[in-house]
């Protein structure tokens, strides 16, 4: 990895780094979020992962979705009111049920 | 004069037929042909074992089925419907709303190889050659974030 300049190879380092302290901060199986809401699949109004998964759903069923950070919080993450409540490049798990559709 | 616009003409004949007889030659030796056809074929096979084998592959692994081509979103079925919430078949969802309940968690990211290089790399501002390092150190989520194999002393040879 010679080619890069000194101070890139440190923050190359430091970011590998970040991601490193975002699992320790946020372990795997921490809730993050958990409500019962509608929207209009393919709208763009959730992340894109819930739009895929809504599509091979029926009502009534509950399925585990996991969804790499790319097609959920990406390299920003979620914060809400300052709070880091998905770390950047988080993979994500829903646990999804679809209760209605009209 | 009339030497030099002689020796012009003969020379673009000569470039005329060298490159008709290259084409000549070449429609009757297919063997480059195949063997850069095969060539394209094993480059392609492989992108596409690598990526597949890569992320997860798109068949059903352990009940868990990839709904992309690269495994970037799994989904397992829990249970299937209950009766007193409507039909348990799949349906057309174009200009419905949906409504459902979910929980949200953080999950193992275990990034492979090809994932660092979608994911994480492109925000990095390196140089284009980046992937082809990455991939040549088989660099993966876990050797990413180790500090005894991803060192600075490491990225710096």
């Amino acid at each position: 990895m010679g080619i890069l300049k000194d101070a890139k190879q440190t923050t190359l380092f430091e970011a590998a780094q970040d991601l490193k302290r975002s699992e320790q901060s946020h372990m795997e199986g921490t809730v993050f979020d958990k409500n019962q809401f509608s929207f209009r699949p393919g709208k763009g109004q959730v992340i894109q992962a819930f739009d895929l998964a809504i599509a091979e759903m029926k009502v009534g069923q509950t399925v585990s979705i996991v969804a790499r950070s790319d097609f959920a919080y990406g390299s920003k993450g979620l914060r809400v009111g300052g709070k880091v409540l998905v770390p950047p490049y988080a993979t994500v798990q829903y646990d999804v049920t679809c209760i209605e559709v009209k | 004069m009339r030497s030099t616009t002689t020796l012009n003409t003969l020379s673009g004949c000569f470039l005329i037929f060298w490159a008709v007889a290259a084409k000549v030659v070449g429609a009757f030796s297919p063997s480059s042909n195949i063997i850069s056809t095969r060539r394209q074929r094993h480059l392609q096979t492989s992108i596409a074992a690598k990526k597949s084998n890569a992320i997860g592959s798109a068949q059903e692994v352990d009940g868990w089925t990839s709904l992309n081509d690269d495994g970037g979103v799994k989904l397992k079925v829990i249970s299937s419907s209950s009766p007193d919430v409507g039909s348990a078949e799949k349906i057309d969802l174009r200009g419905k709303d949906v409504t459902v309940e979910y929980i949200g968690s953080i999950s193992a990211r275990n990034w492979n190889v090809q994932d660092v290089i979608d994911c994480w790399l492109p925000d990095q501002g390196l140089p284009s050659l980046a992937p082809e390092l990455f991939e040549a150190f088989e660099i993966d989520g876990k050797r990413l974030t180790n500090p005894k194999k991803f060192s600075v002393k490491f990225i710096k040879e």
